[in-house]
């Protein structure tokens, strides 16, 4: 591909790709290749930006071209219903409402999800598992871990404490680099979050897929609560008395 | 399908007509000689009516591909990168002759009913 293309040339050939986010990699990046391809043979280097306007909309649309593809392909058009609405808060936040639980059944979502391609999955697999659980276990847990020593000495026969020294909890280093994680567990799921919903497809025509889709999802996320609270309730059933 | 073609569905007709016969128009250009695929899909866009969007023919050729009636090699292009020509393989010539006849036979019965 030409890696001084133009602007326009470039925004358009990302659209495309982001079109056929669903098809498999070797035909996606075939077909863009050929278009790439074509618009550049078709555009004089020195083209105008509406000469460029015009070849791109003798292209056609990415979606149009993405349809064609995926006609080709017998390849359904990925559809965001309540199961992609429901991925997002879950792998951020369900963690934290329904402790890990909460976060599995959004994964669960997540891989049951077509909307997503692979790559999706996996950065927001490991973008960071939990979603913001580590972030506020960061806070919670005692991370000033201050040791003090003291040191008795003999001071007129009895022994007493001639000494406290504290090493006052981390170096200034180590306090940056906690501050610099817990940054990073806030804004990595947030990211990825956003990361989701914006590569969601657009919201298309009510369909009855989209429904069963729904209701589906629906009945997925009531099991995960009735599972989540029966873990829960085992867990406080067997955990030993002042525990 | 949702693009059924209905009575007062306008809109949609000149895409429908097109679908059916777009992929024969591509065969009929391969009839003289192999051509590459921008000069094709060029030539294919210009004509009225029936590309919209040229982009959609690189799908439908690669379909063609699949299924046998054209088939493709990949030659050098002088200063630039190397073109994929595309040529009418023994079967698309079949094909392309029996849509051929059966065009003409249907183009001038319906034109017989449209223009009595």
């Amino acid at each position: 591909m030409n890696t001084n293309a133009h602007p326009l040339v470039e925004r358009y050939l990302r659209d495309l790709r982001a079109a056929l986010r669903d098809m498999p990699r070797r035909q996606r990046d075939e077909l863009v290749a050929e278009i790439a391809g074509h618009i550049e043979e078709t555009l004089s280097p020195g083209a105008s930006d509406a000469e460029v306007l015009t070849a791109l909309d003798r292209m056609g649309e990415p979606e149009q071209i993405a349809a064609a593809e995926r006609e080709r392909l017998g390849i359904d058009e990925p559809t965001a219903g309540w199961l992609e609405w429901l991925t997002i808060p879950l792998l951020l936040l369900g963690g934290i409402v329904i402790p890990v639980v909460g976060w599995v059944i959004g994964l669960v979502f997540l891989w049951l999800s077509r909307a997503w391609t692979v790559r999706d999955k996996i950065l927001a697999t490991l973008l960071v598992p939990g979603g913001l659980l580590p972030a506020v276990y960061l806070v919670a847990a005692p991370i000033t871990m201050q040791t003090c020593t003291g040191s008795t000495g003999t001071r007129n026969g009895r022994t007493v404490e001639t000494g406290m020294h504290c090493t006052g909890g981390h170096s200034t280093a180590a306090t940056i680099a906690l501050i610099a994680l817990f940054a990073l567990l806030v804004v990595a799921p947030i990211y990825t979050a956003v990361r989701l919903g914006r590569r969601l497809p657009p919201a298309r025509r009510p369909k009855l897929r989209r429904r069963l889709t729904g209701s589906h999802a629906v009945a997925l996320f009531m099991f995960g609560i009735a599972l989540g609270g029966s873990a829960v309730w085992y867990y406080l059933s067997t955990r030993p008395p002042g525990g | 399908m949702v693009d059924d073609l209905r009575p007062g569905d306008t809109a949609a007709l000149p895409s429908q007509l097109r679908r059916g016969v777009l992929e024969f128009c591509v065969l009929a250009l391969l009839r003289n000689g192999e051509r590459y695929a921008v000069e094709l899909v060029s030539e294919l866009g210009s004509k009225d009516g029936l590309v919209t969007s040229e982009g959609t023919l690189y799908p439908l050729l690669s379909r063609l591909r699949r299924e046998g009636v054209v088939e493709t090699t990949w030659r050098e292009s002088p200063g630039g990168p190397p073109r994929r020509y595309y040529a009418l393989t023994p079967a698309g010539r079949g094909v392309l002759d029996v849509f051929s006849a059966e065009w003409a036979r249907f183009r001038d019965t319906v034109d017989g009913i449209l223009e009595p």
